[in-house]
């Protein structure tokens, strides 16, 4: 360090004229900072009569910052340094011949550290005063709610996932769904996730698009709450991940992580009531290595970070089959089963009655087992990033990085043929340039972004050969009739077969197929997806004095989301066969428009949908199985802009105003393949744009005040409205003219005249029904989104929310904090039928405005052709009716507690318990009552009679939640450091819904009870175990080995439970009992449920009596992961 | 549906956002007050210009998306194969309207009754098999238990969904408690079907989008469903009753207000708002046709009325011919005359047969048969 060997009055001189000089001149450090980065801010104040000290010298320093940066105190003693990279920094403060030295200050992404300092002006002359510790870690500038996870809580804590979503569920308010990790009331694919600036958000549904490996991050920020108008487009959390960098030094690490299958735990094994087949996985092995460098191409200028990390995972899933048995009976003096099975008939002296033997306990069907055998699935990726750091002038800095994730799978079929089984790859690349400029003395900055986020997705079949081929799933029949395909072990067919010398129990069903399905065919699906999202982001901040100090930031940013998605079934037709009862053939098709020429060579037939019974024909075409067949293609579109504006105004030093506004507006295109068609079911000319969303106005408001002055304390309130960004599975589905064509025969129509049903089947093949002049005698009907209306005047779905809260830091490394957060939906996009699902319309649910209505009336009043007349009629009537439906809700309320001891000597602990509630009859854009992953066209408000008993606690909605993560570094002398730490996780478990199906949607389509009205599952709860030593070898390098041990007491409770109260099977379809109670479900009526004998036939004919049920019904149907190990390794230089 | 006032919803906080969260739903019911009835829905019998044909029609109360053949000011309720649909606004009890089915009987049958508060687990616990039933079906809510014993035998949970029984836990059939609810035709009360006759829960006054499965109207909810065992009275004015022990959750009987109309209230109990009237004993059909030539001498003659036959319908033919009445039991709205003798040839006759339903209501004019017969 400069002055280093001078004399203490001298050295102390000599820094402040280098001080001097490097703010005069601002000298070209490059910083090596991420896209996203933090500031210092602080007053210099005199300690002995509190006045603040203007003039002050103030250098910065760090090994992240790469070189120095500096500043002076102003009038009013204050200071800020910003545009910092995540890191430690040391502040040093000069005051004559006296240096105050902070060090150990933390700076975090978008996080304002404060550092006061209060010199002695009386003290001695020449004086160093080191101040240890480090400095308040509450930023007194922002109500952002949430957490940062920086590089030591990843090293010391166990981290079940390589990729930083793994460790998003540290964040209060944090929950996982099926997807990812929700926040704040909100479901997994409502965030927004930043990587270095970039918004790298899942293009198609709002997921994580590109999992950053941790070993590339410097630190992760997730913000649930309280932010300010830089930040939109999400109504859940904002994650913000800044990658690391290269520096004026050579640093680097290798690294490997091991996860041996024979540490880890045996899955319990959860039976499917349903199925004679049960399934465990298994992890056989999970490996993975690799390196990261980064360092100086040319000092000071230009630096690099390189990094590439290969994954191999390889686990087994074990396939049981299973037998239902008839051999057991009740000790009748103690209510259990006796241990006798014997399964001669009850006439012969044994116990065979008939009817399967069941725990009396619990009432599962005891099964026997036949035989396992283990499929093995394969995951082989890798992980890489490369990022150059460059200064070209003084205060002018850029950078540019490339980031890649690449994932090949192979899964066999499980439930099924394994050649049922798919072959998926991903990639995701993402590109990011950014240019940072400081002008006029740092008062004023400018930041451009340019991002690239592009993801591949192919999945489809093992074996090339069956993606022309047609799936078929079986539904009902026997195990043993599909053993005739080939997959099923020789002991399985033997075991299973009814009838014959080896059935061990005649006088039941032996391995019936009751519920879920068995696969054949192709793999049905097949996906050649492209995304790709262009970006641009411009952002000023200024600063400048006028009662109190101004920070103004203001900025905007464009976006450019494109998917192309072909739209194919394996051999351009998907089979649902209901083995002797029903075979449904569904295809994409393509309607002809009006007049439309082409390979329309096929017709569709659909009911006429105006209450006749009438049937209509229209020509249409059906779609190949190959991209770039006629129709196939599917390219959608939607362009996002948004500008905004805040001001940080702080009349005095410890009371901060966040004022600001944010415009947003979002323009979805119709699939260029249906742009500027005529729909040929509403006879609407499409336009470019499906949907254009405006005038969506985002306040921001927020007020805080510093108690203590010196940045240890806060209390706070912030209310802003947030909005959607809608992805773009809309765009696919309900703009794409998607259009399902489903026709249903009488199995014996399958096979041509006089030919025998399939017996591997136990029925009739599907496939003989495929032939394209068939016509189904059960019925047909076109489904889908062609023919999808927009709501005249739809405005965009949001949210507001409240925060408030009070942070104190009690000692210097213990901060408490109270957090309130209230979150309210105000508006929903859904898709809406008022029609029996006949149109869609893409709307507000609830709200039609009554100018809209007026202007509408108007332009039918205008109108003359008859014909467009009565269609603008028929769509007001339609569009009217939206009012009728339930508004959506949202009702977030949460109060947090927090702890956080920070990391001075040996322990970090953060600590956080959180009472929220989440009610509603909105979920929220995944839809996890029935698993649907359609954000804004999804079915919850498809039909008005679906809408019943939606009201209450919704899935997310899991009172209590305590989170704990905890480290403590024993030092070992020449050993070097062990590190011990753990994680604790506990929250209440789900409500519980009784969930029935709808005869056209499916299944857990109807909320036969009101939302989660038969209370909630088990609490949740797990620990997980850390232990690492670290020593150093010397020249600066150090040795890390690590153990995680994952689930340590291995309780592998319930993750879900079966909320299937009435399955659907045929003809039992049921309603929901609106505000009904348990009780009710026992008078529970189904209609059409013709297969069952005795019922009756209501006044239309059709046959009704009571439900079916789901024997499974409130059973586990997942549960957590048993315990496994992790060990692993890092050499750091 | 109208909106419901703000102080009836549940829950109205978070204030700082709006006044009042508003969770009212189309889809909710009404369970402050007695249960009401809304809609009485029945078949009723209408000419569409050719044929007279039959289609349900609400004949009390109305519904904003009934069309004008669903809901108009005059119709007569179809005396045969009658199937009364009773919207309710609120769940009634089941336990008071419908009992299970056992595998054996209990009491007088093999129906039980099932304990107010038992859940649909504990008619699972009782619809195990039977080495399992002691140990399993026991306790407050136990159903199927023989009377003689106190000893259960078990729900009859055999049903049958692709070909093989399948134990659900839920009872496979239901009947509907005799007296319960009842059609009351003049002073008349009518007998019910009680294998027909259903409570169903679920609906609300959302007429379903999706006919498939569902069915319009008749899906509107929820709703008591009576059917007659046999014919009604015909041109008869007709109500229907609820037994004493039907009552909501809240113990309270059902009322009929006026029109079906919520807002006029009515006194539990009382549901005499609720009136239909039948049809009139008519013919539909006739042989001979009317004014035939040329008829057999020795063919029988056969009437057939909208509803059964009474006992000993009077004939009387002019010229004067005897004719052995009879009705087939399987169908009794047809009475088949047979010539005792031969007809004279080429005579015309006019044979008159009086209409009189099985109540003994019947039009004053009879009806006539006239025709010519051949050689």
């Amino acid at each position: 360090m400069l002055g280093s060997r001078l004399p203490p009055r001298l050295r102390a001189a000599a820094l402040t004229l280098g001080v001097a000089l490097l703010v005069l001149t601002r000298a070209p450090a490059v910083r090596g900072q991420s896209a996203t980065s933090g500031a210092i801010a602080g007053v210099v104040r005199d300690a002995q009569t509190g006045e603040p000290l203007a003039g002050i010298p103030i250098e910065l320093s760090s090994t992240s910052l790469l070189g120095k940066r500096a500043a002076f105190s102003d009038e009013r003693g204050a200071y800020k340094f910003t545009g910092l990279p995540a890191g430690r920094y040391v502040v040093t403060f000069y005051y004559d011949t006296l240096v105050v030295r902070r060090s150990g200050v933390v700076v975090s992404v978008h996080r304002t550290t404060p550092v006061f300092a209060d010199v002695d002006t009386d003290e001695a002359p020449g004086e160093t005063i080191e101040i240890e510790g480090l400095a308040p870690a509450i930023d007194p500038t922002s109500t952002t709610q949430g957490l940062t996870i920086d590089g030591d809580f990843l090293r010391n804590l166990p981290t079940a996932g390589r990729t930083y979503d793994a460790e998003l569920s540290a964040a209060p308010g944090a929950q996982r769904d099926a997807l990812g990790e929700g926040f704040s009331g909100s479901t997994s694919l409502e965030n927004e996730y930043n990587v270095d600036g970039v918004n790298t958000t899942g293009l198609a549904v709002g997921s994580v698009g590109s999992p950053v490996l941790n070993d590339f991050i410097q630190e992760t920020e997730i913000v649930t709450g309280g932010y300010n108008a830089e930040y939109g487009r999400s109504t859940g959390a904002v994650v913000n991940v800044a990658t690391k960098s290269g520096s004026n030094v050579l640093r680097g690490s290798a690294f490997g992580y091991l996860t041996p299958g024979a540490l880890a735990g045996r899955a319990t094994r959860t039976e499917n009531q349903g199925l004679p087949i049960d399934t465990s996985g298994k992890i056989v092995y999970d490996a993975s290595f690799g390196a990261e460098l980064g360092g100086p191409i040319v000092p000071d200028r230009l630096f690099f970070f390189v990094g590439f990390a290969p994954r191999l995972i390889t686990s087994e899933t074990a396939r049981l089959t299973k037998s239902q048995t008839d051999c057991r009976a009740v000790d009748p003096s103690t209510g259990r089963l006796a241990p006798r099975c014997d399964p001669r008939p009850l006439g012969e002296g044994g116990l065979a009655d008939g009817v399967p033997d069941r725990e009396p306990e619990t009432q599962h069907l005891i099964y026997e087992d036949l035989d396992e055998t283990r499929l093995r699935n394969t995951s082989r990726g890798y992980a890489a990033i490369g990022k150059l750091n460059f200064a070209t002038s003084p205060g002018h800095q850029g950078q540019v990085s490339l980031l890649a994730d690449r994932t090949a799978t192979r899964a066999p079929g499980v439930f099924g043929l394994r050649s049922t089984g798919r072959d998926t790859a991903t990639l995701a690349l993402d590109g990011a340039a950014k240019w940072t400029s400081r002008l006029l003395r740092d008062a004023l900055e400018l930041e451009g972004v340019l991002g690239w986020h592009r993801v591949s997705f192919d999945s489809d079949a093992l074996d090339d050969r069956l993606n022309s081929t047609p799936s078929q799933l079986l539904l009902g029949g026997h195990l043993a009739d599909f053993a005739g395909f080939g997959d099923e072990t020789e002991l399985t067919a033997r075991r299973c077969r009814d009838g014959g010398a080896d059935d061990r129990y005649p006088l039941i069903a032996n391995c019936p197929l009751d519920a879920g399905a068995y696969a054949i065919g192709g793999p049905g699906l097949l996906t050649h997806t492209r995304e790709e999202r262009r970006s641009a982001r411009l952002g000023v901040v200024g600063r400048w004095r006028r009662w109190g100090s101004h920070e103004v930031k203001g900025g905007l940013d464009l976006e450019q989301n494109r998917r192309s998605s072909p739209r194919l079934f394996s051999g351009g037709a998907s089979l649902l066969n209901l083995v002797g009862e029903v075979v449904s053939v569904n295809r994409f098709v393509q309607l002809a428009p009006p007049g439309g020429a082409g390979p329309y060579l096929d017709e569709c037939r659909s009911p006429a949908g105006d209450g006749t019974g009438d049937v209509r024909t229209l020509r249409c075409a059906f779609l190949g199985d190959r991209a770039g067949d006629f129709g196939t293609a599917v390219d959608s579109e939607t362009v996002n802009g948004s500008l905004y504006l805040r001001d940080s105004w702080r009349p005095i030093e410890n009371l901060t105003f966040n004022v600001g506004v944010r415009y947003e507006e979002q323009r979805l295109r119709y699939a260029a393949q249906v742009q500027n068609q005529i729909d040929p079911l509403t006879d609407r000319r499409l336009g470019t744009n499906a949907l254009t969303l405006t005038g969506q106005w985002a306040p921001r408001l927020g007020v805080l005040y510093d108690w203590t002055r010196v940045g240890r304390s806060k209390v706070y309130l912030h209310w802003g409205r947030f909005f959607e960004s809608i992805p773009l599975d809309i765009n696919d589905r309900s703009f794409g003219g998607e259009v399902v064509y489903q026709q249903n025969f009488s199995p014996a129509r399958c096979d041509p005249p006089g030919a025998e049903p399939d017996p591997r089947i136990g029925g009739h093949d599907g496939v003989g029904c495929l032939a394209r002049e068939k016509v189904g005698d059960l019925g047909e009907v076109l489904t889908g989104a062609s023919g999808t209306l927009i709501a005249p005047g739809v405005k965009g779905q949001y949210l507001d929310e409240l925060v408030g809260g009070v942070e104190y830091e009690l000692s210097k490394d213990l901060t408490l904090g109270v957090a309130l957060q209230i979150r309210r939906l105000g508006r929903v996009i859904e898709d809406v039928s008022t029609d029996g699902a006949e149109t869609y319309i893409v709307a507000n649910p609830g709200e039609l405005s009554r100018r809209e209505e007026e202007a509408l009336q108007a332009q039918v009043a205008r109108t003359e052709d008859p014909a467009l007349r009565a269609r603008l009629l028929h769509e007001l009537e339609l569009f009217r009716r939206i009012r009728s439906f339930d508004r959506p809700r949202r009702d977030y309320a949460a109060l947090t507690l927090t702890a956080q001891h920070r990391l001075v000597r040996a322990l970090f602990l953060q600590a956080s318990y959180t009472y929220a509630r989440t009610r509603g009859n909105y979920p929220g854009t995944y839809a996890s009552d029935n698993a649907q992953v359609d954000p804004n066209n999804s079915s919850q408000y498809d039909l008005i009679e679906l809408l019943a008993n939606r009201d209450g606690p919704l899935p997310q909605d899991r009172p209590h939640a305590l989170k704990l993560d905890a480290y403590y570094l024993f030092e070992l002398g020449r050993h070097g450091v062990l590190a011990v730490g753990g994680r604790f996780r506990a929250v209440s478990g789900a409500p519980i819904s009784a969930l029935g199906a709808h005869p056209a949607y499916g299944a857990n389509e109807a909320f036969l009870l009101p939302r989660g009205g038969l209370g909630r599952g088990a609490m949740d709860h797990n620990l997980s175990a850390r232990v690492s030593l670290r020593r150093a070898l010397g020249r600066g390098i150090s040795v890390e080995v690590f153990a995680d041990v994952f689930n340590v007491y291995d309780r592998q409770g319930p993750t879900t439970l079966d909320q299937t109260y009435a399955p659907a099977l045929p003809n039992n379809n049921t309603t929901p009992i609106s505000g009904g109670s348990y009780e009710d479900l026992i008078w529970l009526k189904a209609s059409g449920s013709g297969a069952r004998a005795g019922l009756e036939v209501d006044e239309a004919g059709v046959p009704y009596g009571a439900a079916v049920g789901n024997p499974n019904f409130r059973n586990t149907a997942t549960r957590a992961a048993p315990v496994a190990t992790q060990f692993g390794m890092r050499v750091v230089f | 549906m109208s909106r419901m006032p703000c102080h009836a919803l549940v829950s109205c906080g978070l204030g700082f956002l709006a006044a009042c969260s508003g969770v009212d739903s189309a889809t909710d019911l009404h369970p402050e007050g007695p249960p009401m009835v809304r809609q009485v829905m029945l078949t009723e019998r209408f000419f569409d210009g050719s044929q007279t044909l039959t289609r349900p029609v609400i004949a009390f109360g109305s519904h904003p998306d009934a069309t004008p053949n669903e809901q108009h000011s005059t119709l007569t309720a179809v005396a045969a194969n009658q199937r009364i649909r009773v919207v309710i606004d609120e769940l009634l009890v089941g336990n008071e309207l419908e009992e299970i089915q056992c595998t054996e009987q209990v009491d007088e049958d093999d129906f039980s009754r099932v304990p107010r508060g038992a859940t649909p687990d504990d008619i699972a616990r009782c619809a195990v098999v039977k080495d399992q039933l002691a140990q399993s079906c026991r306790g407050p809510n136990a159903v199927c238990l023989r009377a003689s014993d106190g000893q259960p035998v078990g729900v009859l949970d055999e049903v049958d969904t692709a070909g093989r029984p399948y134990k659900d836990g839920i009872a496979d059939t239901t009947r509907f408690i005799d007296g319960a609810a009842g059609v009351l035709c003049g002073d008349r009360s009518i007998p019910l079907n009680l294998a027909r006759s259903y409570w169903q829960p679920s609906g609300n006054q959302q007429r379903p989008a999706i006919d498939d499965g569902f069915r319009g109207l008749l899906s509107l909810g929820p709703a008591v469903v009576l059917v007659p065992t046999g014919f009604l009275p015909t041109d008869e004015a007709c109500t229907i009753v609820f037994g004493e022990r039907t009552v909501d959750k809240s113990d309270l009987r059902p009322c009929a207000p006026a029109a079906g109309d919520l807002l006029a209230g009515c006194t539990p109990g009382d549901t005499s708002e609720v009136t239909f009237r039948t049809e009139p004993m008519q013919v539909l059909q006739q042989v001979p046709t009317r004014d035939a030539v040329g008829v057999s001498r020795t063919a029988d003659l056969s009437v057939r009325a909208n509803v059964a036959f009474g006992p000993d319908p009077l004939v009387e033919s002019v010229p004067a011919a005897t004719f052995v009445v009879s009705s087939p039991p399987e169908l009794p709205q047809v009475l088949t005359l047979r010539p005792a003798q031969p007809l004279a040839s080429t005579t015309r006759y006019e044979v008159s047969v009086r209409l009189r339903d099985s109540f003994g209501r019947g039009p004053s004019t009879p009806a006539r048969l006239t025709f010519t017969t051949g050689n």
